[in-house]
């Protein structure tokens, strides 16, 4: 039988290592992608991945369960990921508008690579979004949040949520189709 | 009505949403654990789909997109159960702390209470009897055993000088 978070949390807080390890596994997706939403670098929301965990290790006394622990866990990668824009003085907010979309000029890849190269393009693809569309849609299509948990996530309402993620949807389509998606 | 309530409601029937069929759908399309990429089990998605071109496109393109999701990197795990270990968190959780403290109360607890002399068992009661200092036949000298103090010191000598002999 699968533990919930809650049962996963309160052997953490004892030092249960593979609870952990549990707590870890499920969630690193979901933090992953949402701060590769937010940096839109795979080595940073890594590493900022890895820094919220072991941030969230120091503050297990301080969840009250309130909302969600995915909700909790996002808002405090939310945190480091604008810790970290900030110490960079990154602006990628401002720069996303601009961000000019490279189609692959590349010879066609080999078996190998065709996966990983078309996630780079959706990747792309979706670093090309303002920020709530891109957030509403990778949070709902990779990670199956309900549009409300999002709208928390992200400060907006659910119905605000909901058209976010279709126009994000619809200008991902556009452009891939474009592009040979 | 939120959206679990109507993604509750459209396991139901798309109808009673008070949603459009292809609103509905394109909501919920990346749901896996409704069955919409591409084998539900819901006959009335399915017949939507098959006769509705554009949601039957987007079905396929958020499945596509599904496929294609960044996949976090292998490490993230293994950093944080050694930054973990770093932290003493694993070796020193807080319950141990507090069972140290139980069992030193409890130590404490026994060493005021605790009789170490057992009664009741006759081999604690054999085990705890004083030595006898005097022995009451000859087998001390064979033994070896203890000199019985009774021995006058000029005694003593004559039997050692006799051993030794």
């Amino acid at each position: 039988m699968e533990l919930g978070d809650a049962a996963l949390l309160a052997l953490a807080r004892g030092g249960d290592s593979r609870a952990l390890s549990c707590l870890v596994t499920r969630h690193q997706g979901v933090v992953y992608r949402y701060l590769l939403s937010f940096l839109k670098d795979e080595d940073q929301a890594a590493d900022t991945a890895q820094d919220t965990f072991l941030k969230v290790l120091g503050r297990l006394d301080g969840f009250r369960g309130d909302s969600s622990f995915r909700t909790w866990l996002l808002a405090i990668a939310r945190n480091e990921a604008l810790g970290l824009i900030r110490a960079c003085g990154r602006r990628k907010e401002e720069a996303l508008e601009q961000t000019e979309f490279i189609p692959d000029d590349a010879d066609a890849p080999d078996d190998v690579t065709v996966r990983a190269e078309e996630v780079r393009r959706v990747r792309e693809a979706l670093e090309r979004l303002p920020a709530k569309q891109r957030l509403s849609v990778s949070l709902r299509l990779f990670d199956e949040l309900s549009f409300r948990e999002i709208g928390k996530i992200i400060g907006s309402t659910e119905g605000a949520v909901r058209v976010n993620y279709h126009y994000g949807i619809g200008r991902l389509r556009e452009w891939l189709d474009e592009h040979g998606e | 009505m939120n959206t679990e309530n109507r993604e509750s409601e459209a396991r139901k029937g798309l109808t009673q949403s008070g949603f459009s069929p292809c609103a509905e759908i394109r909501d919920l399309l990346p749901l896996s654990g409704l069955g919409f990429r591409g084998d539900s089990d819901r006959p009335d998605i399915e017949a939507h789909l098959h006769s509705c071109a554009e949601c039957r496109s987007e079905a396929e393109f958020v499945a596509r997109l599904c496929e294609l999701r960044p996949e976090p990197p292998l490490f993230i795990l293994q950093g944080v159960l050694d930054g973990a270990v770093r932290s003493d968190w694993v070796r020193r959780p807080r319950w141990r702390s507090l069972s140290a403290a139980a069992v030193a109360i409890l130590a404490l607890g026994m060493g005021l209470f605790w009789n170490p002399e057992p009664t009741a068992d006759p081999l604690w009661a054999l085990a705890l009897e004083p030595e006898p200092t005097t022995w009451y036949s000859d087998e001390w000298i064979i033994a070896g055993g203890l000199v019985p103090q009774a021995l006058s010191d000029d005694v003593l000598r004559a039997l050692l000088q006799e051993m030794s002999q």
